[in-house]
Parts: structure tokens; C-alpha cells; sequence
């Protein structure tokens, strides 16, 4: 079990990518804390297993239909 | 199909039978092409195997991320009974079907179009309703048949139907023969009618 | 459905020049519209159903056409320049889904040891190394690199089990080629590549090509190696549901693995193309 800081920037369109990033972590069984989010950007915190933090992060770009991804990090904390 | 769902349908090697949405999670494969090692399915397409629960067991491409347990197939309900297989919607409580004694399975026909109900199959036949099952099945007296028999049909809308018999297990050769010419009869009764 | 401007502003083959032989007039089906390839004494030309004339030109040994006035360049392949190599093209093959399925499912290499088993991969060999996804802003296309998959038996040429490094290209949303190592030769890539006719939304016919650095088989068996590559994938590519391609994330669930997958789908939503794709049912 890892903890990582994933930040999602981009035409982010809050209410949808919150919903997707909800439906990503309860499909991943991790544990999911949003930080912060603005149309521009969104953190959350997530907590399991390293090797699906990074299926959450793959499942992320491609975004809703009215979200465009630019970037993601995960960082360690 | 039931409906307009597609069902893949399999057994492990535990006996007990499974019906599952026919859908990979993953890449959407139909997961009927699978091929069922022990008491798992495993995606014809990319490996991905799930567990008698529908719980993924595993990801070939990544060979060390333990699949969590919330990556699952749309698992239905699925029973053995009277020689059938049963299906439900995993949000129906309905019981399964009890049918008394032992059946053997006869034949499963696919016609053009659905008995509108388990009374308009019953007249298709020309039989007499001795019990009715499910609204879907029931046991009938056919003319010149010497045993009861089971008959069940499956509405897959567009797809037309599929109808199921059964025969008592002790039944002759001679009854299980005669039931199984009904075939021919019910492909003519449920015929797409070509004015339609 | 309209195709939308990134569909309707490409270029595509519809067939390669012997197919057009011997006919004066042959009907083919581009973007769910019939259109007439004519053969005048040798000189091919394509018109829609209105008999109005369209673009058309031949290369990389097949006959393109557009529905545009305006179209975009065609891609430009300068290995179809090099000396010594050899072309074998395969012909049209009928497949019943979305030609975008077939292009996403040519970049995949995690299908290789279940659908190609012993020839492109085998189960003990399953994994996916990590590999480079990178798009290529000045020519708009996506390329993946750095892409290993171990094979027992990589090509027609090959002789042996080998680590194989590709590399895959996707220049046109209905186009894609792979380069992968020559088991013959060093320091250069073979080709294979499918140029993709959309005939409906969830309908196409795939044309595909090699282009190889091989002096021992004959083009009968290139050709027969490719062809059996192919019909493994048409099984899985017609039993894929639903039979236009999904953008929307919930309709599945990638890995690692699956990154070029993400990034040719992360590109045609860029281009806002939406022909051929699904929309997202919260029934199904």
C-alpha cells in the first residue's frame, strides 16, 4: 500500500472529471481524496497498490467527453 | 441472448453454472469465446481471467498487479434445474424454479418469433397445461405422448426465441423421440409470418 | 450519421490497381456512400453517385480517393522508395466493425500470446514492458516506441524465438504501419501496415501491405503468413462489443499496456472526429 498525489491538468470541466475520477477509484478499490480541484486542474490523494495507482492514472487521459487532459503527476508524498 | 442482453454461459469444473454478461471489462471481448481453465474464464483476447465470482484473477500483461476485487463482470443469477439452466437479473429475488423428479434435457429450437406466453405455447403445441412453472414454463400433457413433459421458451426479441423441452428421466426412447419431432411443428406455429 | 471534418478531409485506399482490372466500372463504398471506380483504357478515375468526378491517386501500391475537395496530404512513406525491398499486398478483407477498432487493435501487443499464440507471443511471455507514446505535433500523427514483446516467430523470415523491438505509426485516424526489426538485416525496420476503407460507421475493409528485406520466401508466403496473422485478429475485431469504437472511459478499463490505445483515442478526440465512435450508454 502506497499513498500518491495524482494532479490532473487541462480543460478539466470539474463535475465531470470528479465523477469519472469517483468511478475510476471505487472500480480500483482506492482510496481517494480530492485536494483540490478548479476547471484547471484537480489533485487527489490515493491510497493502494502502486500498480493500480498507475491503471488509475492510464484510465484518467482519456477524460469525458467534455474533458481534455494535458498533464497528470503522481508524485510520492 | 435474453432480451436484448448477450449472456455468456459457462461451467467450471466444480459443476456449478455461471452466466455472466458476455463482456470483457477490459477491451469489451465477448467473453463467450473464453476458455475455462478449472473453475476460471479466461478473455480469449488478452488473458485477463475471473474467478467462479466474476472477480478478475488476474492481468497476463502485467504479471505482478494483484487485480483488485472491485474489477468484475456484471455477474446474473444462474441455477440448474429440471435438466435447464435458469437465469435472473442479479437485482430479481425470485426463487429458482423448484420441478419435481428427474428430467433429462430433449431439445432446444430457435424459432422466428416469441409464444406471446406460456398459454399461447401451450396451445401451439396443441397440448393441455398440467402445471405451470414460471411464466415462461410449464409441464404439459401433448396427445400421444405417454409421459408429461417440460417446456420452456426464451424471448430474445429481434432475435427471435428459443424453446426447450424436457422428458421425465425414466421416459422410453419412443417418448423422447416423439418430443423431440415437435420440433418441426413449433418452427411452423412460430414462423416469421411473411406478410410482416 | 455526416462524417465529420477529420474523416472527411483524409484520403483513402480503396483498393490496389489490379483490383480494378479488366472492369470498366466498379462499384466500391467509402464513408456509407457508393462510388464508381471507371477504367479507361488503363486510366482509373472515381466518381460518387451524382456521377461527379472525384480526387483520386495511386500510391503506395493501391488507388486512393477523397470525398473532400480540399483534402489533407496524404502521409508521406519514403521506405516505399528504398531499393531492394519487396511489397506484397494482401487485398481487401471484409470486416464487420468500426475500421477504428482495427487500427487500435494493430497497435496492441498485449493480445499477442492469447490471439497469435506461438507465432507473435506465446503465454509465458505475457508481459508488457513499458514502452514511449509521443505525438508528433508538426505531422499530427502518433508514434509508439521503444516497444519489446518477446516471438517465437516474429515474421515469414524468422527462424527462432527473438525479442523483437516495433515501432508503430498512426499518420491517418484509418492508417497504420508497424516497423520492427529485420530478422535478416541489420539496422533497418520491415513495414506492415493496413490502410483502412470505412465503408459504414461499424463496417470496413482492411487493405493491408508489407514491405520487407526478405530474399527466401516467396510472395506467396509472405502473403500467406500475413493472412493468417489477420483472420486471428477479424475473430476477435467482430466479437467486440459494442462495434464502433468506445471514447467514453466507462465503456472499459485500461492498463499500462493499453497506452497506445489511450493515446490514438486521446488523438481522434483531439480532432474531434466522430464518425465510427460510440456513445456512451449508462444502460449497457
Amino acid at each position: 500500500m502506497v499513498t500518491r498525489r495524482v494532479s490532473l491538468e487541462g480543460a478539466l470541466s470539474t463535475e465531470s472529471c470528479l465523477a469519472m475520477i469517483s468511478h475510476f477509484a471505487r472500480r480500483l478499490s482506492l482510496t481517494s481524496t480530492i485536494t483540490s480541484a478548479s476547471p484547471r486542474s484537480i489533485s487527489i490523494m490515493l491510497t493502494g497498490d502502486e500498480r493500480v495507482i498507475d491503471m488509475f492514472e492510464i484510465a484518467c487521459w482519456l477524460g469525458p467527453d467534455d474533458v481534455t487532459v494535458d498533464t497528470i503527476t503522481v508524485e510520492i508524498v | 441472448m435474453i432480451g436484448d442482453k448477450d449472456i455468456a454461459l459457462w461451467r467450471g469444473e466444480d459443476g456449478k453454472i455461471r452466466a455472466w454478461e458476455n463482456r470483457c471489462p477490459h477491451r469489451g471481448m465477448r467473453l463467450s469465446y473464453g476458455i475455462v481453465r478449472g473453475n476460471t474464464l479466461t478473455c480469449l483476447y488478452h488473458g485477463w481471467s475471473y474467478d467462479g465470482t466474476g472477480g478478475c484473477a488476474g492481468i497476463p500483461a502485467h504479471p505482478d498487479l494483484t487485480p483488485p476485487k472491485t474489477i468484475r463482470t456484471k455477474v446474473y443469477r444462474a441455477a440448474d434445474s429440471g435438466g435447464m439452466i435458469w437465469v435472473a437479473n442479479p437485482e430479481e429475488a425470485t426463487e429458482v424454479p423448484a420441478i419435481d423428479g428427474a428430467w433429462a434435457p430433449n431439445r432446444s429450437i430457435h424459432v422466428d418469433v416469441a409464444p406471446a406466453n406460456i398459454a399461447a405455447l401451450t396451445e401451439g403445441i396443441g397440448a393441455e397445461l398440467q402445471s405451470k412453472i414460471t411464466d415462461h414454463a410449464a409441464i404439459l400433457r401433448v396427445p400421444n405422448i405417454e409421459e408429461d413433459i417440460l417446456v420452456a421458451f426464451l424471448d430474445m426479441k429481434e432475435h427471435g426465441a428459443m424453446i426447450h423441452t424436457a422428458v421425465p428421466a425414466k421416459a422410453t426412447e419412443a417418448v423422447a423421440i416423439a418430443v423431440s419431432k415437435l420440433s418441426t411443428h413449433l418452427r411452423q406455429v412460430f414462423k416469421a409470418s411473411s406478410a410482416a | 450519421m455526416k462524417p465529420d471534418s477529420f474523416t472527411h478531409s483524409q484520403w483513402y485506399a480503396i483498393g490496389r490497381i489490379g483490383d480494378f482490372e479488366g472492369a470498366n466500372a466498379k462499384p466500391v463504398r467509402l464513408l456509407s456512400q457508393d462510388l464508381t471506380v471507371n477504367n479507361s483504357a488503363g486510366v482509373l478515375s472515381v466518381a460518387d453517385a451524382e456521377g461527379r468526378s472525384l480526387q483520386s491517386q495511386i500510391r503506395y501500391g493501391h488507388l486512393w480517393t477523397t470525398l473532400s475537395d480540399n483534402p489533407r496530404p496524404l502521409y508521406d512513406m519514403p521506405e516505399f522508395d528504398e531499393p531492394d525491398r519487396r511489397l506484397v499486398t494482401a487485398g481487401g478483407v471484409g470486416v464487420r466493425c468500426s475500421g477504428l477498432r482495427c487500427v487500435e487493435n494493430f497497435l496492441d501487443m498485449a493480445h499477442f500470446p492469447f490471439v497469435h499464440t506461438d507465432i507473435l507471443g506465446v503465454e509465458d511471455h505475457s508481459t508488457v514492458e513499458n514502452y514511449d507514446v509521443s505525438m508528433d505535433a508538426d505531422k499530427d500523427e502518433i508514434w509508439a516506441t521503444k516497444c519489446k514483446f518477446f516471438q517465437p516467430l516474429a515474421s515469414a523470415a524468422a527462424t527462432g524465438g527473438q525479442m523483437t523491438e516495433y515501432k508503430y505509426r498512426v499518420p491517418h485516424p484509418y492508417s497504420t504501419i508497424l516497423y520492427k526489426t529485420c530478422p535478416i538485416r541489420e539496422n533497418v525496420w520491415d513495414l506492415v501496415g493496413l490502410f483502412i476503407q470505412p465503408v459504414e460507421e461499424d463496417e470496413c475493409i482492411v487493405h493491408s501491405f508489407i514491405l520487407v528485406f526478405d530474399e527466401d520466401n516467396t510472395d506467396t508466403g509472405l502473403l500467406h503468413f500475413q493472412q493468417n496473422i489477420f483472420l486471428q485478429d477479424r475473430m476477435i475485431l467482430e466479437n467486440q462489443v459494442p462495434r464502433k469504437l468506445p471514447l467514453d472511459p466507462r465503456w472499459e478499463l485500461p492498463t499500462r499496456a493499453d497506452a497506445s490505445s489511450i493515446a490514438y483515442r486521446r488523438w481522434l478526440k483531439a480532432n474531434e472526429l466522430q464518425w465510427g465512435i460510440a456513445l456512451f450508454d449508462k444502460a449497457a
